[in-house]
C-alpha cells in the first residue's frame, strides 16, 4: 500500500518530535517526570538541569543529525548510483574519518587535547572528500566514483588496521574498537558546534538535487535531454554525502545499515522516485537512530551497548526482510 | 612512669602503633559526618575498598564483585552501578573517586561542583602511597590510609628480610612470567617488579625486554626458565590466545614439568596496588614448589 508524499513526511515528523522528546525521559538515572519538565524549562538542581540539558539533549540532537544523514545520504547514493546496495560507507569517508579517530587514540593525542579524536576524524573524512571530488571533477562517470570509493575505503582500512596492528597496549586497542564500533554517550554540545556545521553545510549541498535524481534514474541520455547536468548532480551528491557522513562519523563513530536500510523502507512505502524519498529517507534516519540510541541506553551485561551494533542488529534482518518481499521487483 | 610508657611504645611495632595514634585521635575529634563516594573504574573501586568505611560507599562498578577484584568479598551487598555520567550526577555523591575511567564526563562533574579524586598514573611504591593519602584524606580517612601505607612498608621489610634470611637470595630462581595471551612482563612494569620482590630473578629483565611484550617460545625453549609464574589462566573471561604462545604443546610441556606457581589475577591489577600482596604470594608458595 503506497501512501502520500506530504502525509508521511508530517507522519514521520510528529513520531520524530514524539520520540525525541520521550528519549529525554528515558535514562540511567531515574529521574521524575516533573523533575525533567522543570529541567528543560530552566529550573530545578543543578545535577538534573546538566542530566537533561547537557547529557539527554545534546544526544538527541545529535542522533537525530546523525541519522537523518545518514538516511538522506543513503537515499541520494542509491539514486545517483543507480544501486540499491549504495550506502554512505561507500564512499569511503567513514573509514578515513575512522582511520582519523583511530590514529588520535594511537598518538594519544585526545589525552592532552579532549577535540583531538573529533578533528582528526573530521580531517579524514574532509582528506577522502577532497579526492573524490578531485576525481569526479576529472572523469564524471559513476563507475569511476565507485571504484575511487573503494579505493580509498580499503586503504584506509589498511592503514586503521595497521595502527590497530601497532596499538600500544590493549587499553588504546580496545579504545580504538569501542570508538568504531559507534556512540551517542557523553557527546555534548561542543560536539554539536564542531559538527554541526558539516552536517548542515552536506545538507545545503544536496538540496535540491531531487529532480535532478529522479531524471538520472530515467538513463544518463534521458536526464541530460531533459537538462540535467549531471556532473554538477554528481559532484553535489558525493560532496553533500561525504563532508555531512564524515562529520557524523567524527562525533559518533562508524555507524552501520541506517544509510542502507532506511531508503528502502520508505521506497515500500511511497514508491521508488529518488527524488521523493530524500526527505522521508531523513526522518526515518533520525527515527531509527534515536530509537537505536534509546537500546543502547538499556543496561545490558558488562559495559555500554554501541550504537553501531543495535543498528547492525536492528537493520540486517530488516533489510533481509525487505529484500525478501521485494525480490519478484529486483529481477 | 613516662620513661617506662615510651620504652613500651618502641617495643610496638611502628604501624600498631600509628593505628593506635590515629585511631586514639579520631575517638576525640567531634563527630562529623564522613563524605558518601562513588568510585567510577574497577582500580577506584579497590581504593574505596580498602581505604572508605562500608556506610561511605554510595556505589562500586560492577566489576567490583568480579573474580579479579582484590576486595571481591568486601564488595559483596554494596551498591553497584554502570558509572554513567548520568548515574553519578543523579546520586550526587560528596565524592568521585576515578583511576583510569570517567575522563569524558570530567566536564560535566566539574560543571554540577562535584568534587573528583583521580589518582596518579604510574607505578612503584611512591606514586601508590601517595594515591593512598590522596584519596584517604579526600575520604577523610587519612588514618587508615596512614596506617596501610606503614603496614606495607613494614610488610616490604619483613620480606626482603626473610628472603636475606632464608638463602633464597642466594637460590636467584630465574622465573618467566607468562599469561594465556603470552604476553610477559619486562622492565619497568608492576608485574615485574613483583617477580623481584618475591627474590626471583626476572627472566624478561634478563632478556632486555621492557614493558609488555609477547616472548618468543624459540629462546624460552632455548633458556628454559627454573620457575614460572602464570596469571589469568583460570579467569573464566579470559582465555589462551590462539596466537600467543601459550596454547603450543611446548608452553603445555613446560607448565606440567618446570614449577609453576599461578597467581590469580587479582593480585597483579591496578598497576601494583597489591604488589607486596603479590610479591608475598610468590615468596610463600616458592619452599613447596621448589623442593
Amino acid at each position: 500500500m503506497k501512501i502520500q508524499q506530504n502525509f508521511l513526511i508530517i507522519l514521520l515528523i510528529t513520531a520524530l518530535l514524539i520520540i525525541a522528546f520521550l528519549s529525554l525521559f528515558l535514562g540511567a538515572a531515574d529521574i521524575p517526570a516533573r523533575d525533567i519538565l522543570l529541567a528543560l524549562t530552566g529550573g530545578g538542581d543543578t545535577s538534573t538541569r546538566i542530566i537533561i540539558l547537557e547529557l539527554r539533549l545534546p544526544r538527541v540532537v545529535l542522533g537525530i543529525m546523525a541519522g537523518a544523514s545518514l538516511g538522506l545520504s543513503g537515499a541520494a547514493l542509491q539514486g545517483l548510483l543507480r544501486n540499491p546496495l549504495a550506502d554512505p560507507g561507500i564512499v569511503g569517508v567513514s573509514a578515513t574519518a575512522g582511520l582519523g579517530a583511530v590514529m588520535a587514540i594511537y598518538f594519544g593525542l585526545s589525552s592532552t587535547f579532549p577535540l583531538a579524536i573529533q578533528i582528526m576524524s573530521m580531517a579524514g573524512a574532509l582528506l577522502a572528500t577532497f579526492i573524490l571530488s578531485v576525481i569526479s571533477r576529472r572523469d564524471s562517470s559513476v563507475l569511476t566514483l565507485i571504484l575511487a570509493g573503494i579505493g580509498i575505503s580499503s586503504l584506509a582500512t589498511a592503514a586503521l588496521s595497521l595502527t590497530m596492528n601497532f596499538a600500544p597496549n590493549p587499553m588504546s586497542l580496545q579504545d580504538m574498537i569501542m570508538w568504531l564500533l559507534g556512540s551517542l554517550e557523553n557527546r555534548t554540545r561542543t560536539d554539536i558546534l564542531l559538527a554541526g556545521p558539516f552536517i548542515i553545510g552536506g545538507w545545503v549541498i544536496m538540496r535540491g538535487t531531487g529532480q535532478g535524481l529522479d531524471a538520472s534514474s530515467l538513463g544518463e541520455d534521458t536526464a541530460q535531454s531533459l537538462g540535467i547536468d549531471l556532473k554538477k548532480l554528481r559532484l553535489k551528491v558525493i560532496l553533500g554525502s561525504a563532508i555531512s557522513v564524515g562529520a557524523v562519523v567524527s562525533v559518533c563513530g562508524a555507524i552501520g545499515f541506517v544509510g542502507l536500510v532506511v531508503p528502502h523502507i520508505i521506497r515500500r512505502l511511497i514508491g521508488h522516485g529518488p527524488g521523493r524519498l530524500l526527505l522521508p529517507s531523513a526522518l526515518m534516519g533520525g527515527i531509527l537512530l534515536t530509537i537505536a540510541d534509546l537500546i543502547t541506553r538499556i543496561p545490558l551485561g558488562h559495559g555500554q551497548l554501541r550504537l553501531g551494533v543495535v543498528t547492525a542488529f536492528v537493520g540486517a534482518p530488516l533489510f533481509l526482510a525487505i529484500i525478501y518481499k521485494t525480490r519478484g521487483a529486483m529481477r | 612512669m613516662i620513661i617506662a610508657a615510651t620504652a613500651r611504645i618502641t617495643i610496638i611495632r611502628r604501624p600498631v602503633a600509628a593505628a593506635i595514634f590515629f585511631a586514639f585521635l579520631t575517638l576525640f575529634s567531634p563527630v562529623e559526618a564522613k563524605p558518601r563516594a562513588v568510585s567510577l573504574d574497577y582500580c577506584a573501586d579497590q581504593f574505596l575498598l580498602a581505604l572508605a568505611d562500608r556506610d561511605q560507599i554510595m556505589a562500586l562498578t560492577t566489576d567490583a564483585i568480579e573474580s579479579h577484584s582484590f576486595y571481591q568479598k568486601k564488595a559483596e551487598g554494596l551498591p553497584l552501578f554502570h558509572a554513567t555520567s548520568e548515574e553519578v550526577l543523579h546520586m550526587r555523591p560528596d565524592l568521585v573517586i576515578r583511576t583510569w575511567g570517567g575522563f569524558t564526563m570530567l566536564p560535566f562533574l566539574t560543571r554540577a561542583h562535584m568534587a573528583v579524586v583521580s589518582a596518579e598514573y604510574g607505578r612503584g611504591p611512591d606514586i601508590l602511597y601517595k594515591n593512598m593519602r590522596r584519596i584517604g584524606a579526600a575520604l577523610q580517612q587519612s588514618g587508615r590510609a596512614e596506617a596501610m601505607i606503614q603496614d606495607q612498608k613494614a610488610r616490604l621489610r619483613a620480606l626482603k628480610a626473610k628472603i636475606h634470611g632464608s638463602g633464597h637470595q642466594g637460590h636467584k630462581l630465574r622465573a618467566a612470567y607468562i599469561t594465556p595471551g603470552g604476553v610477559t612482563a619486562g622492565a619497568n612494569t608492576s608485574v615485574n617488579d613483583i617477580i623481584k620482590g618475591a627474590g626471583l630473578t626476572s627472566l624478561a629483565e634478563e632478556w632486555g625486554l621492557t614493558g609488555w611484550q609477547t616472548v618468543p617460545l624459540e629462546a624460552l625453549i632455548k633458556n628454559p626458565p627454573d620457575i614460572i609464574i602464570g596469571s589469568f589462566f583460570h579467569q573464566k573471561n579470559l582465555h589462551v590466545s590462539h596466537w600467543s604462545l601459550s596454547r603450543h604443546d611446548q608452553i603445555k610441556k613446560m607448565l606440567a614439568t618446570i614449577p609453576t606457581i599461578m597467581i590469580p589475577g587479582r593480585y597483579l591489577s591496578c598497576n601494583g596496588l597489591f604488589s607486596i600482596d603479590a610479591s608475598e604470594y610468590i615468596h610463600d608458595r616458592l619452599e613447596g614448589v621448589t623442593k
